[in-house]
């Protein structure tokens, strides 16, 4: 752990690179697209809003986060109890017959 | 292995394979049809019920991984020091497999609920008009309505509070991470 192979340093940059422009960039480009007006041509236009977050407060888009988080709770809970009996079956199973 | 052989192929594939199945003169209702239990057949696809069974479907793996790994580690002669003190069969599970194995339960919920709030394409294909998603809602916003603040709105909140329940995640791991500790509760 102490030595600093220029190996290890090269992984390191490189993944640290990757999250930089694949994940935080895109990211930080999609807030800065929340708070932008709207343009029909060209997307979005400068000009800071927080218009967008109000229209999230509307009924009908509360409603789909609403049902989105009772489908995800609802997959979770058939998930695990269709899983867990499973999983202890494999699990047993496994430690019997193999090694 | 049997549990990663779905990863073998695309989920958006396994998907459409789905529909092939839950269709009016699909696998299920040809096969109740021919068999005489049922004389209408069932309007599986493009409802609720399609969208479960497709969710579940698809992330059923990620469950059942995580649980595997907390269960091979687990050892089963706990269980039977918990028979041959007098424990009945829902309290062995009640208060040995449960406690022991809730890191792994922990893990596998929330790689389950996670993905869950954000799949847009199961609902797209399997859902009916009025199963729309969250996902759907931003892929809409962005390449149907051609509104990108309010889809871009949309996914910082979604982005939000899957990280508040990555951090409840974690917190949960901090607390319930040593399963021996469980169990000497």
């Amino acid at each position: 752990m102490t030595d600093r192979s220029p190996f290890k340093t090269a992984v390191v940059a490189v993944v640290a690179f990757w999250i930089l422009v694949f994940v935080l960039l895109p990211n930080l480009l999609v807030l800065a697209a929340s708070v932008l007006a709207r343009d029909e041509v060209r997307f979005i236009r400068p000009g800071f809003t927080l218009a967008h977050y109000r229209a999230l407060m509307s009924t009908e888009i509360l409603g789909i986060f609403v049902r989105s988080i009772a489908y995800a709770a609802g997959t979770t809970a058939i998930c695990l109890a269709v899983g867990y009996p499973f999983a202890f079956l494999l699990a047993r199973s496994s430690a019997r017959s193999c090694c | 292995m049997l549990v990663v052989i779905p990863f073998w192929t695309s989920s958006l594939v396994r998907t459409y394979a789905l529909i092939i199945v839950l269709k009016a003169n699909g696998l299920i209702n040809t096969l109740l049809l021919e068999t005489g239990l049922i004389q209408q057949p069932l309007p599986l696809l493009y409802s609720n019920t399609a969208v479960f069974i497709g969710l579940v479907y698809t992330l059923l793996p990620f469950m059942i991984l995580p649980l595997y790994a907390a269960m091979e580690k687990f050892d089963p002669a706990l269980m039977e020091a918990g028979y041959d003190l007098g424990a009945s069969r829902l309290q062995v599970l009640r208060h040995i497999l449960l406690p022991v194995t809730l890191p792994g339960i922990i893990a596998g919920a929330t790689m389950v609920f996670l993905p869950a709030l954000g799949l847009f394409y199961v609902p797209d294909l399997l859902g009916g008009a009025r199963s729309m998603l969250l996902g759907n809602l931003i892929k809409n916003q962005f390449l149907a309505a051609r509104n990108w603040p309010l889809g871009a709105a949309a996914s910082m909140t979604l982005t939000l509070l899957m990280g508040l329940l990555l951090w409840a995640y974690f917190v949960s791991v901090r607390r319930y991470g040593d399963p021996r500790e469980a169990l000497t509760r």
